[in-house]
């Protein structure tokens, strides 16, 4: 899956387990990653059932696109070391994610690295994940 | 886990059908006779193993992924079965995100037990010689379970039922009744009526493992006793966390998200 011809990164999985959510997972699609090597942070919601993250990248031709990704619940993220504040509206971080089927730009978040390459997991890497 | 769980289930049920549901003392045979007085210790939060998912969710055999379909021997009575089929639950292969019946998702009602188990969140046991309560971060809510005595004569049906406990060498034994109908047993939907009895057993099979091993009867639905086994592991962190189930948030949730997400592909 490659994603206006920028910055995508694609990781195939075999699917072996789902990504539990409050909801089921159907409308991701779970079989691939999606990355963005440069995404701008634009806004955190803390909320239940799941937090939203949102951000923007920029297109190699100059499109602005705005994204939403799913996150687990605040109680879920606070064990893995996730703050409120962990993602504040500025911060360029590679982010990954479960892409929507549907082509719009929403997904379910795996994870994010930051520039000095501090990791953090919204939910545990699969260990039969593969990078392509 | 499907053999596992068919072996234990098997072995599950040959072992409850050998006790009664309340006030009997038989122990598992692989259960460490109780010294008088001794309880297990059972201190800890609970929660899914690293990976399982927040549902990790082996309830019965096939489990939620076959639910309803003609791979699931799940002994439904032929009006559950039907049920089942009707709703519109957001798990299972008959997941929709459109108007979903499952009450928690629609109204944020109590999710009851045990679908409070798969909901990927932690639960502690307070244990004292009366009540043991157990603590469920999702919610917050909270279950009294009453000690060494029976249920009361035909309890009201509530969301929660009625629980009285007991200790069997190294396992708590739950035992509830008094439930009304109105929840589902689990992500997909599976009915139960307010016949429900179910049996809870948690055993800590190590330091940092948790069993929990299930038994509904409920013959208006189920036409056998049918049996569940669920593994949690010691969690480090995160309880106090509480998850609370608002309507407003996930009404917020469903239109920036799960609407555009399950819109038809443009």
């Amino acid at each position: 899956m490659k994603r206006g011809g920028f910055l995508a990164v694609v990781l195939l999985f075999s699917m072996t387990r789902p990504v539990m959510a409050h909801h089921g997972t159907a409308g991701y699609d779970m079989t691939s990653m999606t990355a963005f090597a440069k995404a701008t942070i634009t806004e955190i919601e803390w909320t239940n059932p799941h937090c939203q993250i949102r951000f923007d990248v920029t297109s190699d031709k100059g499109d602005l696109q705005h994204w939403t990704l799913e996150a687990p619940p605040p109680s879920m993220l606070a064990p893995r070391e996730w703050t409120r504040k962990s993602l504040q509206a500025g911060d360029a971080v590679k982010i990954e994610f479960h892409a929507a089927k549907n082509g719009s730009p929403f997904g379910i978040i795996q994870r994010v690295t930051f520039p000095d390459g501090k990791m953090l997991r919204a939910y545990p890497d699969r260990p039969d994940s593969k990078t392509e | 886990m499907r053999n596992l769980f068919l072996h234990s289930a098997g072995v599950l049920l040959g072992v409850l059908a050998l006790s009664a549901p309340s006030g009997a003392q038989t122990s598992p045979a692989n259960s460490k006779p109780a010294a008088q007085g001794q309880v297990p210790d059972l201190s800890g939060d609970w929660g899914n193993p690293v990976g399982a998912g927040g549902g990790g969710f082996i309830i019965s055999d096939p489990g939620e992924k076959k639910a309803g379909t003609p791979q699931d021997d799940t002994p439904y009575q032929p009006w559950a079965l039907a049920k089942l089929n009707s709703e519109r639950p957001e798990n299972g292969p008959h997941a929709t995100f459109e108007n979903t019946t499952d009450p928690r998702l629609k109204y944020c009602d109590p999710v009851g037990v045990p679908r409070i188990y798969l909901i990927p969140t932690q639960f502690r046991f307070v244990q004292t010689p009366d009540i043991v309560y157990l603590l469920y971060q999702y919610g917050p809510t909270w279950r009294p379970v009453a000690m060494n005595r029976g249920h009361r004569q035909d309890p009201d049906p509530t969301w929660w039922g009625e629980s009285v406990g007991r200790y069997e060498g190294d396992t708590l034994v739950i035992d509830t009744i008094g439930f009304n109908d109105k929840t589902w047993l689990d992500h997909v939907g599976r009915p139960h009526s307010e016949e429900l009895h179910l049996v809870e057993r948690f055993r800590r099979i190590n330091h940092d493992t948790l069993q929990m091993d299930l038994l509904f009867e409920d013959p208006k639905t189920y036409t056998r006793p049918w049996a569940g086994r669920k593994i949690f592991v010691l969690q480090h962190g995160g309880f106090e966390d509480a998850y609370a189930c608002s309507m407003s948030e996930y009404e917020h949730f469903r239109q920036s998200v799960v609407d555009p997400v399950t819109a038809p592909k443009k």
